[in-house]
């Protein structure tokens, strides 16, 4: 699936991953490929991407959106 | 007729003003392009944001569909105007002013008392003698300083909780859209009821916890990044015109140099002739003795 994180200033990450874990407002959430399309809000907390090949991208956010469709995982974060 | 020092020293204070229109206007442009590459970066940010705003649809929401609606009657709108802190930009500050000066008279009309929020010194000391009773004005102080999006959102939760409060039933942003160097307008727009795109799409989407939270959760971005790119383009607007005004600036005081250069010579030489003559006629005078 498809990620693309976004700040308001620039892009922050952008490319393929088999799995995402986001820390949503009611407790940590791990994102598969062909999940159902879902909005959610996040909290502070730290968000993982874990590439195909293993390697991992974190980052820590401070609050934000989250919208998952098409096989496309959009976060939007402070 | 000046003397010849006068002149000079005329021309001496007209070619430091030169140097100093000339470097803000270089000054002006590199700002310029800074603004440009910012608002251009956070595109991709706002895009997004149109598109989840865009998946709510008015039928998921239980209680925040007044965001999308609006109120039936305004009675308090609030507007949030953008100009600048620092003149020497034209009429970028008067035009604004002058369209904003309008808009008031227009609710003023309609019985809509009016806040208004503005950033930029230079647009409250033009507004703040020309308002009655009904309509009071506030200065955003130092919105330009640090990080420009934190503030823009500080100033969108701030209106977006009297919107809550019933403190005012529609927030608009009175703004210089930047087109291109030569083209800019003032325009006004709404913040609240939220401008968006109906999505004919049919997935159905979960909203985690619900579409009311989520909404409200993303309030203060999506009205954030709004205020953030309005006043990027602001900037970019007020720098354009600072460049074109101390283009001018400079022109002008290269004719003023070209001109009071030529006098300068001309009197220079005359004085010279004159001396001249003066020898050759005390000369002459010696001579016929």
């Amino acid at each position: 699936m498809k990620v693309k994180i976004f700040r308001a200033e620039e892009v922050v990450y952008e490319g393929e991953a088999a799995k995402v874990t986001v820390p949503a407002q009611n407790g940590e959430m791990t994102i598969l490929p062909h999940h159902i399309s879902i909005v959610t809000n996040l909290q502070r907390g730290r968000l993982i991407v874990h590439k195909e090949n293993g390697e991992k991208f974190q980052t820590e956010i401070g609050g934000g959106v989250c919208s998952f469709s098409d096989d496309c995982l959009s976060v939007l974060v402070e | 007729m000046a003397n010849l020092k006068e002149l000079r020293i005329k021309i001496g204070g007209i070619r430091a003003i030169r140097k100093v229109t000339a470097a803000m206007k270089l000054v002006a442009g590199v700002k310029l392009r800074k603004a440009e590459q910012r608002a251009l970066a956070s595109k991709p940010y706002a895009n997004e944001l149109k598109k989840i705003l865009a998946t709510i649809k008015r039928e998921n929401l239980a209680k925040s569909y007044e965001l999308f609606d609006g109120r039936e009657s305004v009675k308090n709108e609030t507007l949030i105007a953008f100009a600048s802190d620092k003149g020497f930009c034209g009429n970028f500050n008067y035009l604004l002013s002058k369209k904003l000066k309008e808009i008031v008279a227009e609710r003023r009309a309609l019985g809509i008392k009016v806040e208004i929020l503005c950033v930029g010194n230079k647009l409250y000391q033009l507004l703040r003698h020309s308002l009655s009773e009904n309509e009071s004005a506030e200065l955003v102080t130092e919105f330009y300083k640090g990080e420009i999006f934190s503030n823009a959102k500080l100033l969108a939760e701030r209106v977006a909780s009297e919107f809550r409060e019933g403190k005012s039933d529609k927030i608009s942003l009175v703004r210089t859209r930047y087109h291109s160097a030569m083209r800019m307008a003032v325009e006004e727009e709404s913040l609240i009821p939220l401008k968006r795109e109906e999505n004919n799409d049919v997935t159905e989407t979960i909203f985690e916890p619900s579409a009311d939270e989520v909404l409200e959760n993303l309030l203060p971005y999506n009205l954030g990044i709004q205020i953030y790119q309005a006043a990027l383009e602001s900037m970019a607007s007020e720098q354009s015109s600072r460049m074109r005004s101390m283009d001018n600036a400079t022109r002008n005081a290269d004719e003023m140099l070209g001109d009071l250069t030529i006098r300068y010579n001309r009197m220079r030489q005359y004085g010279i002739t004159q001396e001249l003559t003066e020898v050759v006629a005390g000369a002459d005078a010696i001579a016929n003795d």
